[in-house]
């Protein structure tokens, strides 16, 4: 078995190609081939070749009959073909010593045409070019420029550069990803789109990103494997340094096998998926929204020590909330020590009480979170921090999140804050979350991702 | 898929150390004084017919016989009541009765991730609320220990309301080897230990079922 070193190494020149060759490259608006190539053009760093027997001319670009007619060596080709051409187009591709091929082309497996996809398989195999796809979205390499999909930049926004890798099975789920990414103005590393996977696939892929010092966090959606041990196995390798999360779907039309006993009904294909996640020490999402609030908060926060959890407000309501999210959902209350409280009592006007949640009550300003914050900053006994800023009061200002920041700087634990409201806190939202802040509008929201951290902190040890 | 004979599945879990609580045949009245000194009192007296009945449900098991004498009268009984029903009588299994809470420890093979071992609550909480936990086999007793405090009525094994404890420690010791057991006999499609009786000092398997590939015997 490769190492995730290996495979990094191994896969580097499809994600970073020095010359490509779009085949299947078009002239008319609206076609895939047409699409992918433009894109290609504006964010290729490196040589862009469109291979079409029918043009002479794409996009300005002479255009080629054949790959074999480039002079050039190419890493990487792109198919943008007819599915029954696929296996021709791929033995010119091994003549050729092409690296590998992304085939965004459908019309195999998924729709029941396993033998063409087959052919293609031992084609590729028989010349040593690795696939990705077919019937997939490909790549978007934001650390390299790589872009495949054939998704108009100005229909999916490109997210910023960071440290969020996502892999996907799916083109539809992958795409709202990465736009969401955009949205949320998240940073990404990578993103790959592996379709039918009939070569490279999430094993590997888990792999490739886990080697990759540019990824922070592998976020996946997966509907299936092909091999549960191995992809155990790429996950155990990866998850001692980088968290991998994972949205599974498929879980309710699987485990229909026929069983005989009380195990085999109870041990469903759904359980043991959950199981091996978290024998593998996979952080399992249960729906879009969490697998993108569990992205933020690995990729932007130290992970916690315990789950010793401090929660301040300066509103009463959501201090409870947050409080009752902590105990449902297995986590801890701080214990505040008497040196700690009286730290604590400098933040806190004389007609509020110490505690945890600490209400810094509704008249609180900036220099009550300063001062709260700055007492816990290296307490032994906290682990996390629910910072609440309500900014609807009329003494609660803006400044309020400086004292985050320095929070963020000065401490190793994780903070989120829960805010929620319209216009103005939708700024002091963004400013928060660019300066590495997780923000949530919910105490559920923010807890849960706190209680995932946990989780994969507590199995990392274990 | 078929039954792996009785006999055989239970050498096999004696060969990985599992333990499984006494038990004898006997087909006589007079076997009553030397087949219930091999397993000892109190026992139960379960039926063994050719018929396929709900044992339990029509009465052909019978709890807390404690005496030679007691034995030989329920073994009386148990076999003219069946030869009333004709449920083809063949004799009946006697096995040390052991007081505790009835806990699942099973396994399967599983189409993408191979052996699994499977631990859960047993009676109504198996079958109404699926109190279940799962590993990829094998695993060790430390896992082991992290599936049974994972359940949701955990509590129960853990004494609730000033009960005594079970012994976690001898649960988790069966779960690791079942999972073994799963891991290394390739044959095996599923299997249940249902019922393991657990109590402050040991766990036992009560009754158990392997089921391998059809043919493979």
């Amino acid at each position: 078995m490769k190492s995730k070193e290996e495979v990094f190494e191994e896969l580097s020149p499809i994600f970073n190609p020095k010359a490509v060759a779009v085949i299947g490259a078009s002239r008319e608006k609206g076609k895939i081939g047409h699409s992918v190539y433009k894109t290609m053009k504006k964010s290729l760093n490196g040589k862009l070749y469109p291979v079409n027997p029918k043009a002479d001319e794409i996009l300005g670009d002479k255009s080629y009959n054949s790959i074999k007619e480039i002079s050039e060596e190419i890493d990487l080709a792109v198919f943008t073909i007819p599915a029954k051409l696929t296996p021709k187009i791929m033995e010119e591709c091994g003549e050729k010593e092409v690296k590998g091929a992304v085939i965004i082309t459908s019309g195999f497996s998924e729709i029941g045409n396993k033998k063409l996809e087959k052919k293609l398989k031992e084609k590729a195999e028989e010349y040593g070019v690795r696939i990705i796809g077919p019937n997939c979205l490909g790549i978007l390499d934001n650390t390299t420029g790589l872009n495949t999909l054939f998704l108009p930049p100005e229909k999916l926004k490109i997210p910023k550069k960071g440290g969020i890798g996502v892999i996907s099975q799916s083109g539809a789920v992958g795409s709202v990803m990465v736009d969401w990414c955009s949205y949320e103005n998240f940073g990404l590393s990578r993103f790959i789109s592996f379709g039918n996977g009939i070569d490279i696939d999430e094993r590997e892929l888990i792999k490739f990103l886990g080697g990759d010092p540019e990824t922070k966090v592998i976020v996946m959606y997966l509907e299936g494997t092909k091999n549960g041990r191995e992809l155990m196995n790429a996950a155990k390798e990866v998850t001692p340094e980088k968290p991998v999360i994972v949205l599974k779907g498929g879980k309710t039309s699987e485990g229909s096998e026929a069983v005989a006993s009380h195990t085999g009904s109870l041990a469903g294909s759904a359980e043991v998926y959950n199981s091996a996640f978290k024998q593998s020490n996979i952080v399992q999402a249960r729906t879009m929204l969490d697998l993108l609030d569990y992205a933020e908060v690995f990729e932007k926060q130290p992970l916690p020590n315990g789950k010793k959890v401090m929660i301040m407000t300066n509103g009463g309501g959501y201090g409870v909330l947050s409080a009752d999210e902590v105990i449902n959902q297995g986590l801890e209350l701080a214990e505040i020590n008497s040196n700690l409280k009286k730290e604590l009592r400098k933040a806190v006007p004389e007609y509020g009480d110490i505690g945890n949640p600490l209400d810094l009550l509704g008249d609180a300003d900036a220099s009550r979170y300063k001062k709260a914050l700055k007492a816990i900053e290296k307490s032994k006994d906290i682990d996390a921090v629910i910072c609440v800023q309500l900014f609807q009061t009329d003494p609660m200002e803006e400044k309020a999140i400086e004292s985050v920041f320095e929070f963020n700087k000065n401490s190793d634990k994780p903070i989120i804050v829960v805010t929620a409201g319209a216009g103005k806190v939708q700024e002091v939202k963004e400013k928060l979350e660019n300066g590495g802040i997780p923000v949530f509008n919910t105490p559920n929201r923010a807890v849960d991702a706190l209680r995932s951290m946990v989780e994969y902190k507590e199995r990392k040890d274990f | 898929m078929k039954e792996m004979n009785y006999l055989k599945a239970m050498d096999l879990l004696e060969s990985y150390d599992i333990p499984i609580v006494k038990s004898s045949y006997m087909t006589k009245e007079t076997q009553s004084a030397q087949k219930s000194a091999e397993v000892g009192f109190p026992l139960v007296m379960k039926i063994d017919c050719t018929e396929p009945i709900h044992k339990s449900d029509e009465g052909f098991v019978k709890t807390d016989i404690t005496s030679v004498d007691e034995l030989e009268e329920t073994y009386i009984e148990m076999k003219e009541k069946a030869e009333k029903q004709e449920i083809g009588f063949q004799g009946v299994v006697l096995q040390r009765q052991i007081k505790g809470k009835e806990v699942i420890i099973g396994g399967k093979r599983d189409p993408q991730f191979g052996p699994v071992v499977l631990f859960g609550q047993g009676g109504i909480f198996v079958e109404v609320f699926k109190d279940t936990s799962i590993r990829v086999a094998p695993i060790n007793e430390e896992e082991a220990m992290k599936m049974i405090e994972e359940i949701k009525t955990r509590e129960i094994l853990m004494g609730a309301r000033g009960e005594e404890p079970v012994n976690l420690k001898k649960l988790s010791e069966i779960i690791s080897k079942v999972s073994e057991l799963i891991q290394e006999n390739k044959e095996i499609q599923e299997m249940d230990l249902n019922p393991v009786i657990v109590n402050s000092n040991e766990a036992k398997a009560v009754d158990l079922r392997i089921l391998t590939r059809g043919g493979d015997e």
